[in-house]
């Protein structure tokens, strides 16, 4: 399977769905990313919103499956604490749950990642280590073992200054290296925000035998 | 002829369904098929609508006193044609240890078959490690791991097919190993995620085809017939259709 018929498996009709894009000539995601929503909408005889979700999922894709695994496990696991003095933390709190995102700041953590993090409200430590999730990753573009990691070390930040949630738990069975403490999400207007928003981008699902992709 | 093994240590994953289905959508395209149902309970045969009668032959004859395999053929809805199974195909694991290479029993009785046939599947035992499986990866041209979409069942898959390697020098077997994606539900981020890690897991062995979870599947179980007999324009049986036309291309068994 490649990607282009893994993007057609996750957002699509799968068959149908590849082998129009393949009687049109498009054989890889590449080439998905570079169409008109307008002709691809064509193609699939879908609308034409649905084929521009389709192209932003496809560019999703191959930043997942082109970007590496995730940063050196050689890195140290504790993140390092910049002096208070030369951190923009906000007046209203000292914790360290309340710093501000910034490049730099744990390993793997760039510029674009803090950009893409603070579109979705993700902008300090306890709000990275709170929301880590595969939601969160596909929209943000962020490859979904990077943010386990970053998330990682924010819980680790702020536990090596007593304001960790120890609350291991089942949940945790995904974690191939090493286990991660799970945190509940907060009852609070962002993880109703996510449950909202967590198909905002898939295509709609057809009924059984009928729909828009066959 | 082409065999395909449909094999997985784990229940439930699909596997009888996916060879029905299979062999009634290749029926479909006008080839001639037989599923020889390999496992002593006998799903495939159920799902079939065949009963095995008293002084029929069923697959336990072949393997157990040496029946002709054309003599268990039957008919069975959707062209196929099925050799059923019964409950003493279990009595096999116990025979094999007074039998000579017990694993060649099944592709001894297959060589006759040779010339007849275009595909012959074989639906196997929830086991990695018996004889029945044995026989069905010593016949097989590829071994078709099925699996499902879901976190313990990659973890199982990739436990067969280390199984499979070691089979597959024990036995000096050749067979190549293709991978089967079923019971997925694209509605689910979790499922989509596990897709994503499935083909990260196997890539170009993955069939481009996954087969969605549909109630359409479980009523033509019930019904006795293959998904295309119930209702050939439903989704599960476009899901095989286009299984049955990746299996059908030039060169889609070769070595990946």
């Amino acid at each position: 399977m490649d990607g282009l018929a893994l993007l057609c498996n996750l957002f699509a009709d799968g068959p149908v769905t590849l082998k129009r894009l393949r009687a049109a000539r498009v054989a890889s995601l590449d080439e998905l990313e570079r169409a008109s929503p307008e002709r691809l909408a064509e193609w699939l005889h879908a609308s034409v919103p649905q084929a521009r979700a389709f192209i932003e999922e496809a560019r999703k894709l191959v930043g997942r499956l082109c970007a590496p695994t995730g940063p050196p496990r050689q890195a140290p696991v504790v993140a390092s604490v910049p002096s208070v003095s030369s951190r923009p933390v906000p007046s209203a709190s000292r914790s360290a749950g309340a710093r501000t995102l910034q490049p730099g700041l744990f390993p793997g953590l760039d510029e674009g990642a803090c950009a893409r993090l603070a579109s979705y409200q993700v902008r300090t430590v306890r709000a990275l280590s709170e929301a880590a999730g595969l939601a969160l990753a596909r929209r943000t573009g962020i490859p979904y073992s990077t943010l386990l990691d970053l998330s990682r070390h924010a819980r680790r930040a702020l536990a090596a200054h007593g304001e960790a949630r120890p609350a291991p738990t089942a949940a945790n069975v995904l974690a191939e290296r090493e286990l991660v403490p799970f945190v509940p999400r907060p009852r609070g207007a962002l993880a109703e925000s996510e449950l909202e928003r967590s198909d905002e981008f898939t295509l709609p699902v057809e009924p059984e035998s009928a729909g828009p992709f066959g | 002829m082409k065999t395909l093994a449909l094999v997985n240590q784990k229940g439930g994953c699909g596997k009888t369904t996916a060879a029905v289905n299979l062999a009634g959508a290749l029926a479909a395209r006008g080839q001639r098929v037989c599923l020889v149902d390999l496992d002593p309970q006998a799903h495939a045969t159920m799902a079939l609508s065949v009963a095995v009668e008293r002084g029929e032959s069923s697959i336990a004859d072949v393997l157990l006193r040496g029946v002709p395999l054309r003599e268990a053929m039957r008919s069975a809805p959707g062209g196929i044609t099925l050799v059923p199974a019964t409950l003493e195909l279990g009595e096999l694991e116990e025979s094999a240890v007074r039998t000579l290479q017990p694993e060649r029993l099944l592709a001894s009785a297959m060589r006759a078959l040779d010339a007849d046939l275009d595909f012959a599947l074989l639906d196997c035992p929830p086991r990695a490690d018996g004889v029945l499986t044995a026989n069905a990866l010593r016949a097989c041209d590829v071994a078709v791991l099925v699996v499902e979409i879901s976190a313990f069942a990659l973890q199982g898959a990739i436990q067969a097919l280390r199984v499979f390697d070691e089979l597959a020098l024990d036995m000096d077997a050749r067979f190549e190993v293709r991978v089967l994606g079923t019971l997925f539900d694209r509605r689910t981020e979790m499922a989509r995620e596990l897709l994503i890690g499935t083909q990260a897991r196997f890539a170009g062995r993955l069939f481009d085809t996954v087969i969605h979870q549909s109630t359409r599947l479980r009523e033509a179980v019930a019904s006795g017939m293959p998904v295309q007999v119930l209702d050939p324009a439903c989704r599960a049986a476009r899901d095989f259709e286009a299984l049955a036309e990746e299996v059908c291309a030039p060169g889609i068994l070769a070595p990946v």
